[in-house]
């Protein structure tokens, strides 16, 4: 069932974006978000389910791929979404049905939503993490066997390529490279599949997820409360309430070909003593509470304000602050086999097996 | 000098300051020094998992020190009661000392290549247990040059700085050395295989828990030891069996009960002289027998030979025909006390844990034959067996008692069943049969009788009277044998139904 989205909803999914990611700079989200609603006012947009549209259409995620650089740093032109859709589908020879987040957090998860705006498209209620990953690979359809290419690259210069490419880890390469050389981002838009596949290999209900998330973090209720209903929303659980005692440099090197900013926040739990150390790569990978791994990338961590419930960036968190670290579970293609070769810690340099896997 | 047993340990506290571990930084220290027994070089954050306990774990700096890797590393090697975990750099460990201090586990910090670390701790390592080796084969050594059983636990004893040592079997203790044992002992034990693997041997150490011992060491000193035991130990026995032939063959001689003890030495005189007895010289026999009637256990005379070394050691035991004899020379009858006292309270309690008991001859001024007290002490011992195990009988206290414990009870009373049916099937049986038998023990006396079983004279006489009526024969002088040992009997039985 099609739903018009309203300016409410677009604040309520900026709020669940940054939440799902706790990301080291939501800028580019706030932009997004201002530039969405100012839009909205003279044109409607439409979030559709996979469902409404017929099986073969041709649907194509859209997404902003960065290196190193930050969006808000060199503001996008404007038409290098649509430079992309345009790509694709001359490269295919067929229209474009609808587009759909490459991701369902941070600015990916909201860029779709102008993209819909600019070519009237509908935007799927669907994408192909349930989350966001660093790497374009990390992706459900990659498990399901859905091709990566052909990928359409627009930086804001104007320049434009279209990379066919069948592994989705050479892709990874390619598009890197192109994306230094386009000026640190570039618009791209790939997957492009038939709705039937995003409809079998793809994670649903990502935009009004985040909606409803939105909705719980800016509602004037308790803490306590914000946090009951987002567990009840998202199984989401809390690691710990605790407070920053430690933060180590963002100098660290990673191993190349991820883009990264590594660093550790350590905290010390209060009540009970327990020492919790948060792994950050972009987004936190890994929580060790007594060195004993309690979350590990595939596994979303947050970190809400302890007073306010609002989401904490990782570039605030200053040593003093007592924060809530919350885990929620992926989607569950994540916790296959295929799905934690993928994104398992050691996908991200970290030499840790996933419990699940050790378990499984 | 000997070394002392730890200095073959070592610990954290000890390499650091005059170790391998001097070039480290310790970013964390417990309280306690840890015992280090081995060390691992982990690339695998999944190896620490398997490592031993007291194990330092060194992480190679391939695998990196960052604070999350050093935080995890912590864990695991907590779980698995590590020594000491050693991380390559300091700068990303800092943040991971809080979980160190909070685990309780040290944390060490090398500016080194870790791998040249582990490679020279795993050498001292390796040379601590070469020292190990080293004395061990130097207290093989030293006990393989005792002959003696004593000798031996003594010197394992000292080797142990005087700690208790003792061979036992069945809880018994049959040998000792060094300090008694007390309640907070550590107890090590290593078995003492015996061919014949029907007896149980153990070699038991007993070591103060607060001292420095390591217990694994006490361990194999305990069974490098183990030889050296069983070599002296059948030796003793080998030299036992050959000094006590001249006693067995007094048991092997006297094949003729009928035989006075005049007639067996005038037979056997010019042997006797060979075996090294020599006439007039006064002895005790004791016979050390089974509790059970048919349960000859040849196997414990190396276990009995042990024990009777703590009576005497000078009188050799033999194992002879239905269980064991050994004469003990007893110049007047105070050692012939004495002999029975030490018996009663050394073995008494072992004998019972064996099921044996011990039977002794009389001592007589005129000296009687050797064949004469060996049939006392055999028959005391299996008097003692009504007894129960652990009993030590004297002759000298049974007497014309002995008799009583020939008796085949079983059929006795089957004569009572038959002969004296109303009385057996009558409600008030057992006060009838105290009375008759006390009325007999005191010789006919009713006064007598009824002042010991704190009765009024006239009921005694009454119960006596209820007696004859239930056909008890107590007016013939020639039957009143035969009614004192079926009352005797009967009242036996009461009393063990009533005990059990």
């Amino acid at each position: 069932m099609s739903t018009i989205l309203t300016t409410e909803d677009i604040r309520n999914l900026r709020t669940g974006a940054h939440f799902l990611t706790c990301t080291i700079d939501p800028t580019a989200i706030y932009i997004y978000a201002e530039m969405i609603q100012r839009a909205m006012e003279d044109r409607s947009l439409e979030l559709i389910t996979v469902d409404e549209l017929a099986p073969d259409d041709l649907v194509v995620a859209v997404g902003m791929v960065t290196q190193g650089l930050f969006i808000a740093d060199m503001p996008p032109v404007g038409d290098e979404f649509l430079g992309c859709i345009r790509a694709i589908e001359a490269s295919l020879g067929r229209s474009v049905r609808a587009i759909y987040s490459l991701a369902a957090a941070n600015i990916n998860g909201i860029v779709p939503l102008m993209v819909g705006l600019q070519s009237s498209l509908p935007v799927i209620d669907s994408d192909p993490m349930g989350r966001v990953f660093p790497l374009i690979s990390q992706t459900t359809l990659n498990i399901g066997n859905v091709a990566i290419g052909p990928i359409a690259l627009m930086g804001v210069t104007g320049e434009r390529a279209v990379v066919e490419v069948e592994s989705p880890q050479r892709a990874e390469t390619l598009v890197r490279a192109l994306v230094t050389e386009l000026g640190g981002w570039a618009a791209t838009a790939m997957y492009p599949c038939s709705a039937q596949q995003l409809k079998e290999h793809g994670v649903h209900g990502s935009i009004s997820r985040m909606i409803r998330i939105g909705q719980i973090l800016d509602a004037s209720t308790s803490v306590e409360r914000k946090l009951l209903l987002l567990a009840d929303l998202l199984g989401a659980t809390r690691i710990a309430r605790a407070r920053v005692s430690h933060i180590e440099s963002l100098s660290r090197p990673s191993d190349l070909g991820l883009p990264a900013q590594p660093s550790s926040v350590t905290l010390e739990d209060e009540t009970t003593g327990r020492i919790v150390r948060l792994e950050i790569q972009n987004e936190i990978l890994l929580v060790l509470v007594d060195g004993a791994v309690t979350a590990a990338v595939p596994d979303m961590v947050t970190l809400l304000n302890s007073e306010h419930g609002t989401v904490v960036n990782i570039d605030d968190v200053q040593v003093g602050d007592v924060i809530d670290i919350m885990k929620i579970t992926a989607a569950a293609q994540w916790y296959t086999e295929a799905g934690l070769d993928l994104t398992e810690p050691k996908a991200f340099g970290i030499p840790i097996v996933h419990p699940r896997r050790r378990h499984a | 000098m000997r070394r002392s047993k730890n200095e073959t340990r070592l610990d954290v506290a000890g390499l650091l300051a005059h170790g391998s571990l001097r070039g480290t930084t310790p970013l964390y220290l417990t309280p306690s020094s840890g015992l280090i027994e081995s060390v691992v070089l982990v690339s695998q954050l999944e190896a620490i998992r398997q490592v031993r306990p007291n194990t330092v774990v060194v992480l190679t700096s391939e695998m990196g020190s960052g604070g999350w890797l050093v935080s995890a590393a912590l864990r695991h090697a907590w779980e698995r009661r590590a020594s000491a975990v050693v991380v390559a750099g300091s700068a990303y460990a800092s943040a991971a000392v809080g979980l160190a201090e909070r685990l309780g586990i040290t944390l060490l910090a090398t500016d080194g290549e870790p791998a040249a670390l582990a490679l020279a701790l795993a050498a001292e390592i390796g040379a601590a247990l070469s020292v190990v080796d080293a004395e061990l084969a130097r207290v093989a050594r030293t006990v393989a040059k005792d002959t003696t059983l004593g000798d031996v636990l003594k010197t394992i004893s000292r080797e142990l700085d005087g700690s208790g040592v003792s061979l036992e079997h069945d809880g018994v203790v049959l040998a000792s050395a060094g300090m008694p044992p007390r309640e907070t002992d550590e107890v090590i034990t290593v078995e003492v295989g015996e061919a014949n693997s029907a007896v149980r041997f153990t070699l038991t150490a007993r070591v103060p828990t607060s001292g420095v011992h390591n217990l694994r060491l006490v361990r194999s000193i305990l069974e490098v030891a183990t030889p050296s035991v069983k070599a002296a130990w059948l030796l003793e026995d080998l030299l036992s069996t050959a000094r006590a032939v001249p006693t067995a063959a007094i048991a092997g001689l006297d094949q003729d009960p009928a035989a006075s003890g005049a007639e067996f030495e005038e037979k056997h005189r010019h042997l006797l002289k060979q075996l090294g007895w020599r006439e007039g010289e006064p002895y005790v026999a004791v016979w050390f027998r089974s509790g059970q009637v048919q349960d000859h256990r040849p196997e414990l005379t190396a276990v009995l030979r042990l024990l009777w070394r703590k009576v005497t050691v000078r009188s050799p035991l033999a194992e002879v025909q239905g269980g064991w004899l050994t004469l003990v020379p007893a110049g007047e009858e105070d050692a012939s006390t004495q002999l029975e006292t030490r018996i009663r309270t050394r073995l008494g309690p072992a004998l019972a844990e064996l099921g044996l008991v011990a039977g002794l001859s009389r001592w007589q001024e005129d000296v009687p034959a050797l064949a004469l007290i060996v049939r006392e002490a055999r028959l005391s011992a299996e008097s003692a067996r009504s007894t129960g195990p652990g009993t030590v009988l004297g002759f000298a206290s049974l007497g014309v008692v002995a008799a009583t414990t020939f008796v085949d009870m079983a059929a006795v009373a089957l004569v009572a069943e038959l002969s004296l049916p109303r009385l057996m099937t009558s409600p008030d049986r057992d006060v009838i049969i105290t009375a008759v038998a006390v009325f007999l023990d005191h010789r006919g006396s009713v006064s007598l009788a009824a002042k010991t079983l704190n009765l009024h004279r006239n009921t005694l006489q009454a119960r006596l009277n209820r007696a004859r009526e239930l056909g008890v024969p107590l007016d013939i002088p020639s039957e009143l044998l035969s009614v004192h040992l079926i009352a005797k009997v009967l009242q036996r039985a009461s009393s063990s139904v009533s005990s059990t």
